[in-house]
């Protein structure tokens, strides 16, 4: 398979997995990119594997979690600088706010704060969310794109849907 | 199920940008035009760490051969031959 017919084939289900995770429309493009290249430059060691979905959704999963810790330096390092009162800073600041486009406008400010929560999760416990709550996949197919059992994204999950209800009536309570 | 969790079922997949393709071939591009290849960055690294090392050993066996050929200071040698018994 050619890196073209592999960007034609996988380029949707890459740029919204990373939305998903980036929340916003221009992280996600930037993840997109980063994945893309990745694939371009290990295409080799993907003939030897077996599923080409399966290999791209890792690649996606890890450069998006990278892509968010790299934010997060950045964000911490942007608080740093505010202290000085750098206008900078505060530019830096507001650049991560949620602009999902596959969120319905009169539902924005609901998921937005969901998925601030979604961020607060455990990387695991967040991935196996994203996939079957979001991406629709079954338990099998998120086991096999995480390396793990069926049993075990179950847990995941059930353990994600409980800190999310917990935190959600605290906050409506 | 929480109410609040079903938002995440009514998510919508939406189509990616079209100048994504472009941007990707461009930093392709630029790592494979940007970048030396592994071999050759090795072998940068190791002609370096052999300037270093030829270097010192030079300054090192200078310094000792110098101090081995210990030259008599001209003022000691002129007092020594015209002391006062």
């Amino acid at each position: 398979m050619t890196f073209e017919v592999l960007y034609e084939t996988f380029k949707q289900q890459v740029y919204n997995l990373a939305l998903h995770y980036a929340g916003n429309t221009s992280d996600a493009a930037e993840i997109t990119q980063d994945v893309f290249v990745a694939v371009y430059h290990n295409l080799g060691r993907f003939r030897k594997d077996a599923g080409a979905g399966t290999w791209i959704y890792r690649i996606t999963i890890n450069k998006s979690l990278d892509y968010l810790k790299a934010r997060k330096r950045k964000k911490r390092f942007a608080f740093l600088v505010s202290l000085s009162d750098s206008p900078e800073a505060e530019i830096r600041q507001t650049q991560t706010t949620f602009d999902h486009p596959g969120v319905a406008l009169e539902q924005r400010e609901a998921t937005a704060h969901l998925f601030a929560l979604i961020n607060k999760l455990p990387d695991n416990q967040r991935t196996a969310l994203i996939l079957t709550k979001i991406e629709h996949k079954s338990q099998a197919e998120a086991a096999d794109i995480m390396n793990l059992s069926p049993k075990a994204v179950e847990s995941l999950v059930q353990r994600a849907k409980t800190f999310l209800s917990q935190k959600l009536n605290l906050t409506e309570g | 199920m929480d109410p609040n969790l079903r938002l995440l079922e009514n998510i919508h997949p939406v189509a990616a940008p079209p100048f994504l393709l472009t941007r990707i071939r461009q930093r392709i591009e630029a790592d494979i035009t940007g970048t030396a290849p592994l071999a050759w960055r090795w072998g940068l690294g190791m002609t370096f760490v052999l300037v270093i090392m030829l270097n010192t050993v030079t300054i090192y066996t200078y310094t000792q051969h110098k101090s081995d050929r210990h030259t008599p200071d001209p003022y000691d040698v002129f007092m020594s031959h015209h002391q006062l018994y």
